[in-house]
């Protein structure tokens, strides 16, 4: 069995009396698009840059690819991290090169490369502008290429689509895909939920530095799904003893939101609703957004903080 | 030393060099110097020869002097009041000018016709009294003023002497040193002609000029070692970079990038400056060791500082109060230069063993001690061996620091965690 691009056992990291990480762990596998979550200050940071061999944890341990990291492993992990910059005054190209020739490639791999992926990011047009005559959507491209560039084994990626319009959002977003699909384990930190529900298929969720969530995103949806049902029909929802709360919604599908009593299951009032001779067209469980289950449980933890002070 | 380092250096290196900054500096700076030097050359020239040209009035009330007698003796034994006249550039010595009255002669001296006015007292060849009338000529019209009293007592040596004593006795006693030989003892005992003028400056030039060179290099790197880091710091590329390359590499890269940049400009001036000169003064009479000795203290002193350049870089909020803090750097630096009479006056003695022992004094204070002198060998060994482990103390310090402030964009590291970071280091 080949070893797990990211294994974090038990990390902890504390800066003077502020506990950054306590008792983290996870691991991401080959071939995932694996999320980090959390509100600001929830310790994100310092868990990428724990991995990264940047901060060393107070206690715990962190294994690339099976072992402690290696030096030479950071020619094997692409990283774009969330206090980016580039170098304003060079051009596009020169600035690629010498973040390549750091990676340990040749000028010859980064120029093939290069071509590749500015190709891919459609930047031939300013490939030798300097970055400050560039857009910041531009300069969001260009540092995603910074790390792509190497093809590493692991993707660690802050806030990917920042700056980018939809369109280059779009592009990013496949990219990042097709990355997982050729194996590369990526770690994507991001407060998008819809990259995250789109990408990824587990995620861990952080909150002051500890653990609040972790595992599929299915099924962590499934834990936090709603009662709440989505008909439209011509039904008077009002007459039923199924249905506690009834909404009208009239965008993108006009429709009633339904929430039912308490002990009354979907199938109970699907059964109602057939019995009454309604005309259906549609009857669905709505998920609850990956939004909502983040702001449920970062709202849970500061009332459990505020009970515990 | 990886090779990632070496791509650092020379990234760093490039990137300063194309800088236009750089090329404005590196450009400006000898047409600058060249202007200010040119202008105080021409000045200095002009004041000069206008001061030793012009005449000096006497009125001889005890008629001793015989001016066309003393003139002529002045032209075949020149005494050396005579031979600095020369030397300063005047095209004819200051001629001496009979007047019959004080008021004609003091007339003359306010219309600027005349340079000074010497009365001769009638009571002279008891009294020796003379009264001297001057205008003032500020600090450097002492000089010219110690000229003209030079002039006018070798004029009344020469008159009094005259009919008195005659041919080599005259000679002897009008100008009794004019062909004196001087003999040198080495510090080995060994006796030879003493060098003089250019003989015995370009040894000294050429043993002065590490020195020179390494204020001058200290100077100029020092902004771009701090301007870079911190710099690099503020575009939030450290995060980046200490992803792909160990800190220690990122920190020598830099320091030896930067550094080159900073001795290349060095390295072109020292080249305007002393190519041309390299005859005049004789650098290459300069004892192989001792400039051996020098450039190995020049090494030592440019790396220790560089690497204190490139931490006082990391620490600073912006490139002002980096620059501000990197100021107390090249004050150490140039620190002995405040001591340099005491220094030449007692190369071995106490202040300056001192100051060499200390590592951010000490291989300036090397440098100017071997201009000046043998420094015993255990100075030599001993102070070399605590700049080269100043140097990896530092170095290893700026690591630990640079590896901690990629964490603190914006902040400046209060004196605790700086403590701490540097016991960790």
């Amino acid at each position: 069995m080949a070893p797990l691009p990211i294994r974090v056992d038990a990390i902890s990291k504390q800066y003077d009396h502020v506990v950054a990480l306590e008792d983290i762990s996870f691991e991401v596998r080959p071939g995932e698009v694996f999320a980090v979550l959390g509100p600001n200050g929830a310790g994100k940071t310092t868990l990428v840059r724990t991995i990264l061999d940047i901060i060393r944890p107070d206690r715990g341990r962190v294994e690339v690819f099976g072992r402690p990291f290696k030096p030479e492993d950071r020619d094997r992990i692409g990283y774009l991290p969330e206090e980016r910059g580039l170098y304003l005054r060079q051009s596009v190209s020169e600035v690629l090169s010498y973040l390549g020739a750091l990676k340990g490639l040749t000028q010859r791999d980064v120029r093939s490369r290069l071509s590749t992926w500015i190709e891919r990011f459609e930047l031939g047009s300013v490939v030798d502008r300097r970055i400050e005559q560039l857009s910041k959507g531009n300069q969001q491209k260009v540092q995603l290429i910074a790390a792509l560039l190497a093809n590493p084994l692991i993707l660690i990626l802050d806030e990917p689509l920042s700056g980018l319009d939809p369109v280059g959002a779009r592009l990013v977003s496949s990219v990042i895909a097709e990355c997982a699909a050729g194996g590369q384990a990526v770690l994507l930190s991001t407060h998008q939920m819809g990259l995250v529900e789109a990408l990824c298929g587990r995620l861990f969720m952080l909150a002051r530095g500890r653990c609040v969530l972790y595992g599929e995103v299915p099924t962590i949806k499934r834990t936090y799904a709603s009662d709440v049902l989505f008909v439209q029909s011509d039904a008077n929802y009002a007459s039923s003893p199924c249905v506690a709360q009834v909404e009208s919604v009239g965008h993108p599908d006009p429709g009633a939101m339904i929430r039912l009593r308490d002990g009354v299951s979907a199938p109970e009032f699907l059964r109602w609703l057939v019995a009454s001779g309604a005309t259906i067209e549609r009857f669905e469980r709505r998920s609850t957004p990956l939004e909502d289950i983040f702001v449920q449980v970062v709202a849970e933890q500061q009332r459990a903080r505020q009970v515990h002070t | 030393m990886t090779r990632r380092a070496l791509v650092v250096a020379r990234w760093e290196f490039l990137t300063t060099i194309t800088r236009r900054a750089y090329i404005v500096a590196l450009v400006a700076t000898p047409l600058l110097y060249g202007a200010v030097l040119g202008a105080r050359v021409f000045a200095a020239r002009v004041t000069s020869q206008g001061a030793t040209t012009q005449a000096i009035a006497v009125v001889d009330h005890a008629r001793v002097l015989d001016l066309a007698f003393a003139s002529e003796q002045a032209r075949l034994t020149p005494s050396p009041a005579e031979r600095t006249d020369a030397e300063a550039g005047a095209s004819r010595p200051m001629e001496l000018v009979a007047y019959g009255e004080e008021p004609r002669a003091l007339a003359d001296l306010r219309a600027r016709r005349v340079g000074a006015v010497f009365v001769i007292d009638a009571g002279y060849r008891t009294t020796g009294a003379v009264t001297v009338y001057e205008t003032d000529s500020g600090l450097f019209g002492v000089v010219v003023g110690e000229r003209r009293r030079a002039r006018i007592a070798d004029a009344l040596r020469a008159s009094l002497m005259q009919g008195t004593v005659s041919g080599d006795t005259f000679v002897r006693a009008y100008a009794p040193m004019a062909h004196a030989k001087s003999i040198q003892m080495d510090a080995q005992g060994r006796l030879e002609s003493a060098r003089t003028g250019l003989a015995v400056a370009g040894p000294v030039v050429g043993s002065f000029t590490p020195f020179l060179l390494l204020t001058m290099a200290i100077f100029l790197s020092a902004g771009y070692l701090q301007q870079a880091t911190n710099e690099e710091r503020h575009s939030k590329m450290l995060e980046i970079l200490v992803s792909s390359l160990s800190t220690d590499d990122l920190v020598v890269g830099k320091i030896l990038g930067l550094s080159a940049a900073g001795l290349l400009q060095v390295a072109i001036y020292a080249g305007l400056l002393l190519v041309p000169t390299l005859n005049l003064f004789g650098l290459v009479g300069v004892p192989l060791l001792k400039l051996l000795l020098s450039l190995t203290y020049f090494a030592i002193g440019y790396l220790l500082f560089a690497c204190l350049m490139a931490g006082t870089g990391m620490l600073g909020r912006t490139s002002q109060s980096s620059a501000q803090l990197s100021a107390i750097w090249t004050l150490i630096a140039t620190g002995p230069t405040f001591v340099l009479p005491v220094l030449i006056a007692a190369p071995n003695g106490v202040v300056a063993r001192v100051l060499s022992y200390i590592p951010l004094t000490g291989p300036v204070t090397m440098m100017l001690r071997l201009a000046v002198t043998d420094p015993p060998a255990v100075d030599i060994v001993a102070t070399m061996g605590i700049g080269l482990a100043a140097i990896y103390v530092t170095l290893r310090s700026m690591i630990a620091l640079s590896r901690a402030t990629t964490l603190m964009y914006g902040q400046r590291p209060n004196l605790p965690q700086l403590m701490r970071w540097l016991r960790q280091a």
